[in-house]
This record gives structure tokens, C-alpha cells and sequence, in this order.
């Protein structure tokens, strides 16, 4: 009931929207109304694609929420907002795969890496003996992830906020044009009936 | 209002696309030539209406329009909204295909049930046709509310609830909802009385009050 009153403003929304990204290990995640307006305290249910309620959680005062990812596996993230309001993103498994490789190699890649940087300036007369491949691979990786984040977070962001822009006037007259091109049509057929 | 998809159970969707289908057929039938093209400007009206946002302090609301829709209109109202709810559907992504036959519902049957309330008193005299017209507005919302809790009902939530929740927030749309519809009316009934429903009626009322009045004084 509580829930309701807090939620009250929601209702006059058409539509509400989910996004959400992986990054590292947890899925970030934001809900919109239509209109701008943010997805205060709605739960968000977690499914695994066989349908298996994987976990439960609520947005927050900004509409965000975040989880570590529970399994490997698909996600379907559904967000309920009451009174009829549901909306759906889907991680594909890829985008969790991708992470997880990169933490295990971060995993191997780590410990070694840090008397290899130690010794790197040292040797600079031949630092690529020094750091034998592998290792090389997985700091560059781990580096590369970091900045690539760093940056794609943004655009992430500004993804989902074009997702989940209102109507466009092009819309808005297409629509109305629509309904005038229909009663046209209501026309013809109702003075087709007269002349027979 | 709209009811997104995935929400409802299947009976639900399939009993409201089974009664909308009715009511639009039902409308279709009344539809007649000269009132096509007016009901097509309500469409058009009621499409974009919930577009206009109304800032109301934290949040904001948007005009539903289906009291006036309907008091013009009566049954046609259901063709009417199926439409504008339609477009509404594949263009904004607002409510969904599966969920149309409900919304519909929900949107149009207040509006009918609201014409058979209040269309007779259009044509008295201003006070009680602009209490009407308010309580055409105002009631058409209510009832919309009260079957998004019916809807609901059957899923998830107890009818209680939901219908309280959804009429507590829909309470500033109704008193703007009634206003507007105010204002159409008297609009209308300066301008073009004879687009106002029961014209023929009230006219053929008004010549026999004459004519009663006549006699009188003619007594």
C-alpha cells in the first residue's frame, strides 16, 4: 500500500523502461518512465532465459539498481512499476561471457604482473624479455578493459537515454494523418453504400 | 493507463479484446456518414491528448479527453479509441497489441456509459449543463480508474489496492478533466450547438416549450 503512494506520481505514464549493462562483474541498470521521469522503488526481478528466477531487487531514488551477476547465463531483467507498468531488457550471453573471460584472465593476469611492471623499468634495455607474453596479453587486456569501460559507460548511458526518448513529431503527425487517412476511408465505403 | 503487456493473464486479454470487438461493433453500426468525420477529429483529439503534460507539483499528469470523447460521440467512442489507442501502440510503444482489446476497455466504456449519463442535459440551461459537463469529465476518469483495478484484479494485486492507488493519482486529472470538458461544451454550445449530441432532441423540446409558452400567453 505504502509502495502505492510512493509510486502514485508513476501512473500518469504511458510506458515505463528498463536498460541495463555489464560492467565487470555486476549489472548496472537504470528504469525511465516516458517523459523522463524515473523508476523510484519498482522491483526488478532477475529470469535466466529457461525461465528460472535467478534474483529480486528494487531500484533505487534515481531509479538505478545494480547486482553482481548472479550466473553465467542469459538475463532477462524485468522491472515492475504497479499499475499495469512492465517493461523487459535482456543481456545476451556474450556480453557476460566477454566479462568473465576478462576477469579470470584478470585473475591469472594480476599477481604476476606486478613485479613485471616492478622490473620493467628497471631492464628498459630489453623490456620485452622481460615480460614474457602472456603476461604482456593479459595487463594489456586488463588495461584496455579499464579504459574501454571507462569510456563505453557513457555511451551506455546515452544509448538507454534514446531508448527511451518520448514520441517524435513525426510520430505525433503520422499518427494523427493515420486517423484522417482512415476516415477517408469510412467515407468512401459509406458513399459506395449510398449510390448502390 | 495503459496497461503494458505481459501484464495481464491471457483469459483477461482475451475477454477485453472479445467485449472491445463488441463495442466497436456495436459503434461501427451507429457510426453515421456525417458523424465520421467527427469522430475522427475526437480520434486525432484523443490520440495526441496524452501527449500534453500538465505539471502538477512533483509530477506531472496528461488530459485522457475520453469524457468529452464520449459524450459526443455514445458508442462510436469504441472505434474511436480502438483507433487512436492502436496508432498509439505501434507508434509510442504506450500499452501494447496484446493489452489493446483492455485498454480499450477501459478507456471507452466510461465514455459510453458517461453519454448515456449526461448527453440529455447538454442543451439545459448553463448551470446544470456545466455541472454535467464537469461531471461528465470527472466521472469518465473515475470509472477508467476503477476498471484498471478490475483488470488487475484477476493478476497480481487485490481490487482494493489498485483501484485506490490508481483513483488517488488520477484525482488531479479529473478536476482538469471536468474543466475542460466545461469549456468544450460552452465553446460548442455558442459556436455549433448542433455538433453537441441530442441537438435534434433539445431543438425539437425547445420549439414545444415555445409553442406551450405561446399558448400561454396567448391564454
Amino acid at each position: 500500500m505504502l509502495f502505492f503512494i510512493l509510486s502514485s506520481g508513476n501512473a500518469m505514464a504511458h510506458r515505463v523502461t528498463v536498460f541495463a549493462w555489464v560492467e565487470g562483474d555486476t549489472v548496472l541498470g537504470e528504469g525511465k518512465f516516458s517523459g523522463g521521469k524515473k523508476a523510484q522503488n519498482s522491483e526488478i526481478i532477475v529470469w535466466d532465459l529457461n525461465g528460472k528466477e535467478r534474483l529480486r531487487t528494487r531500484t533505487n531514488k534515481k531509479g538505478e539498481f545494480s547486482f553482481p551477476i548472479p550466473a553465467k547465463t542469459a538475463m532477462r531483467i524485468e522491472l515492475i512499476a504497479g499499475m499495469g507498468h512492465k517493461a523487459e531488457w535482456t543481456i545476451p550471453l556474450e556480453d557476460i561471457d566477454d566479462t568473465a573471460t576478462i576477469k579470470s584472465a584478470q585473475d591469472a593476469g594480476i599477481p604476476p604482473s606486478e613485479p613485471a611492471g616492478n622490473t620493467a623499468p628497471k631492464q628498459t634495455a630489453n623490456p620485452v624479455a622481460a615480460i614474457d607474453p602472456e603476461q604482456l596479453e593479459a595487463i594489456v587486456e586488463k588495461a584496455v578493459t579499464k579504459a574501454l569501460n571507462k569510456k563505453i559507460t557513457p555511451l551506455s548511458k546515452m544509448v538507454a537515454d534514446l531508448a527511451q526518448e518520448g514520441p517524435t513529431i513525426n510520430e505525433i503527425l503520422g499518427g494523427i494523418g493515420y486517423i484522417f487517412g482512415l476516415m477517408g476511408v469510412a467515407i468512401y465505403f459509406s458513399s459506395r453504400k449510398k449510390k448502390s | 493507463m495503459h496497461i503494458s503487456e505481459g501484464v495481464l493473464s491471457a483469459p483477461v486479454l482475451g475477454a477485453g479484446m472479445a467485449l472491445a470487438l463488441a463495442g466497436t461493433a456495436v459503434g461501427l453500426k451507429k457510426l453515421k456518414e456525417d458523424k465520421i468525420p467527427q469522430a475522427a477529429i475526437l480520434s486525432a483529439a484523443f490520440f495526441v491528448a496524452s501527449l500534453i503534460h500538465v505539471p502538477i507539483g512533483p509530477s506531472s499528469v496528461h488530459l485522457i479527453l475520453n469524457g468529452i470523447l464520449g459524450l459526443m460521440l455514445g458508442w462510436v467512442a469504441f472505434p474511436s479509441i480502438l483507433i487512436a489507442l492502436l496508432l498509439q501502440g505501434v507508434l509510442f510503444q504506450f500499452g501494447g497489441i496484446t493489452t489493446l482489446g483492455v485498454n480499450t476497455i477501459i478507456m471507452a466504456t466510461p465514455a459510453v456509459v458517461c453519454h448515456y449519463l449526461f448527453a440529455g442535459f447538454v442543451h439545459k440551461p448553463d448551470t446544470i449543463s456545466y455541472a454535467a459537463s464537469f461531471a461528465c469529465g470527472f466521472l469518465s476518469v473515475f470509472f477508467s480508474s476503477l476498471l484498471v483495478g478490475t483488470a488487475l484484479m484477476f493478476t497480481q494485486e487485490s481490487f482494493l489496492e489498485v483501484a485506490w492507488a490508481v483513483v488517488l493519482a488520477h484525482l488531479p486529472v479529473m478536476f482538469i478533466e471536468g474543466l475542460v470538458a466545461i469549456f468544450c461544451v460552452g465553446f460548442l454550445k455558442k459556436v455549433q450547438p448542433e455538433l453537441l449530441p441530442k441537438w435534434s432532441a433539445a431543438k425539437h423540446q425547445d420549439i414545444l416549450d415555445s409553442k406551450t409558452k405561446m399558448v400561454e400567453k396567448q391564454i
